[in-house]
């Protein structure tokens, strides 16, 4: 019943160039001892590491030849009908050097390495034919390992050229495949090179645009400053702001840009341009926030947005205005103890011209603080997948010292990195706090 | 993230959504859903199985609905868990995006001009 499967895979062996050696009768005989089986895709044939005591001869289908390494496990060649696999390791005692998965439905004949080994006995000559094969496989491998090497060089160097592997593709089929897989492993690298380029503009963009020092007045004595930011892998667009909006009102702002890499810095730093010119001609955080929504949501067609936290703090007198697109972790933190959590007065920023905000008006005292932070803060994850949250801020918040805007950040930062255990930040982490000091202090 | 796609009586796309619309399941939505948005003109999403939502995530269903009210269509979401629920109102978005509790309020709603 196995006839016909005998014949195909006679014919098979016959363009072999090990097996074409061997008269035909030979190649039936050796059919004629071998099982035939069938898998299903998925089925895995051989495993990488055990000792191989038989070759498989594909009859139908096709499998795929896996190397497991430290990077999982690869395909490298891709075998279909007519090709023997693993008669390598048949011959020898050797461990088979690749996992054979079966990608379809495979009809194969398995060939025992008895049945080999005898087959080694009656034809010597197959002996001399086999060593041949060996030689001209050392061979290839050896000139494959040169065009490889050369390939890694370049590839290091930033100058590869996928034509340098066309010699692998003409040489054989599975120096082919394996070519293509290389290409592909490459144009990866070469993406993944190109995404941390993109990355490390970003963070560029994004640190570009964040204030150096606090901002110059002759009443800089009326409030300290402090502020931290983390950038993530994919850099967000976090950003912190303070400047003056006039002689003696400072502005001080905290955004999160929905989104990653260079769009989200863009819109970052286009975001604070419209806030610093907004703020200048607007009298209050409420209408400058207006102002900001409705220039960044016109022609918005990717739909950006921004939430945004905003204060107007005015030195003489303490008063702080304050307005909130949809930012929502920002706090006063009262020096003699106790703090609130600033609200949400609007909509996110960028989404609906003539969105309207309403502002909030709060008396610092000499020594209150406002805290800025982004939900980076917050959603935070410890290496267990816990989530910071807003209880675990809160308390920090309320053990922290208020001595300075430094001492703050600084208490707040430890409790966060005692969280987080080193588990890499998934969105940017931004700290930003304003202390106010007193107008008196000042001028005396 | 995982995406299904089927299509109700009365010319409804329903869209089923699961998983966590971070970066990466934004992104794998991004393109279906502005698809929907572009062809259709009744649409409901069911994000019942959406466990975390970033505000990228917003971005991609404020685009949708602007796209479909610009061309006169409706989309409707619902079955919003807390946390996303919390990320959609506190953004403001809910004035854009209509929030239903059930498929057949989403349904109602895509429908109530026709």
């Amino acid at each position: 019943m196995d006839t016909q499967k005998i014949e195909v895979g006679a014919r098979a062996l016959a363009s072999d160039d090990l097996f074409a050696a061997l008269s035909e009768d030979y190649r039936i005989g050796l059919l004629r001892q071998a099982r035939f089986e069938v898998f299903a895709k998925d089925d895995v044939l051989m495993r990488q590491g055990e000792t191989g005591d038989f070759a498989c001869l594909i009859l139908d289908g096709t499998v795929t030849i896996n190397v497991d390494s430290d990077l999982g496990l690869t395909t490298v060649a891709e075998l279909g009908s007519g090709q023997l696999v693993g008669e390598l390791a048949a011959f020898s005692d050797a461990p088979r050097t690749a996992t054979v998965i079966a990608a379809s439905r495979v009809d194969v004949a398995i060939i025992d390495r008895q049945a080999i080994r005898q087959m080694l006995r009656d034809n010597p000559d197959l002996a001399l034919s086999v060593i041949g094969e060996l030689g001209g496989r050392i061979n290839e491998i050896n000139a494959t390992l040169a065009t490889l090497t050369r390939a890694v060089g370049s590839l290091g160097q930033d100058s590869f050229d996928p034509r340098q592997l066309d010699d692998l593709s003409t040489k054989s089929k599975q120096l082919g495949l394996f070519a293509s897989a290389f290409r592909a492993l490459a144009d990866e690298l070469r993406e993944k090179r190109r995404l941390a380029h993109e990355m490390e503009t970003a963070e560029a963009i994004q640190r570009a645009f964040l204030p150096k020092s606090p901002p110059q007045t002759p009443y800089g004595d009326s409030f300290d400053i402090a502020s931290a930011m983390t950038a993530a892998r994919h850099v967000g667009g976090d950003f912190y702001d303070y400047f003056m909006v006039d002689d003696t009102r400072l502005g001080f702002a905290v955004g999160d840009v929905a989104g990653k890499g260079i769009p989200a810095a863009l819109f970052m730093s286009l975001s604070r341009i419209v806030l610093r010119v907004s703020a200048r001609q607007r009298q209050t955080a409420a209408s400058t926030m207006a102002r900001v929504n409705d220039i960044l949501a016109e022609d918005n067609a990717e739909s950006m947005f921004v939430t945004l936290g905003f204060g107007i703090l005015d030195l003489k007198t303490g008063v702080l205005d304050y307005a909130s697109g949809a930012h929502e972790e920002v706090f006063v933190l009262r020096s003699g103890g106790g703090h609130q959590q600033l609200g949400r007065t609007g909509p996110a920023v960028a989404l609906f011209e003539g969105a309207e905000f309403t502002g909030e008006t709060i008396q610092m005292h000499p020594g209150d603080i406002l805290l800025c932070l982004t939900d980076g803060v917050t959603e935070a994850f410890n290496p267990t997948s816990e989530i910071y949250g807003m209880e675990r801020l809160e308390n920090a918040i309320q053990n922290a010292s208020r001595d300075s805007s430094d001492a703050l950040l600084a208490d707040l930062a430890d409790d966060l990195a005692g969280f987080v255990d080193g588990a890499p930040p998934s969105d940017d982490v931004t700290l930003s706090a304003l202390r106010y000091l007193g107008w008196s202090n000042t001028t005396g | 993230m995982d995406i299904q796609q089927r299509e109700l009586d009365k010319d409804i796309l329903k869209v089923v959504l699961s998983g966590a619309l971070d970066i990466a399941g934004s992104s794998d939505i991004d393109g279906p859903i502005s698809e929907a948005s572009s062809s259709r003109k009744k649409v409901i999403i069911d994000i019942s199985g959406v466990d975390f939502m970033a505000s990228i995530g917003i971005r991609v269903f404020v685009k949708a609905a602007k796209a479909m009210a610009s061309v006169g269509g409706r989309m409707s979401v619902f079955g919003a868990q807390d946390m996303p629920k919390k990320v959609i109102l506190s953004t403001g978005v809910d004035r854009i995006i209509d929030l239903a509790d059930s498929e057949e309020d989403a349904i109602k709603a895509v429908t109530r001009f026709d």
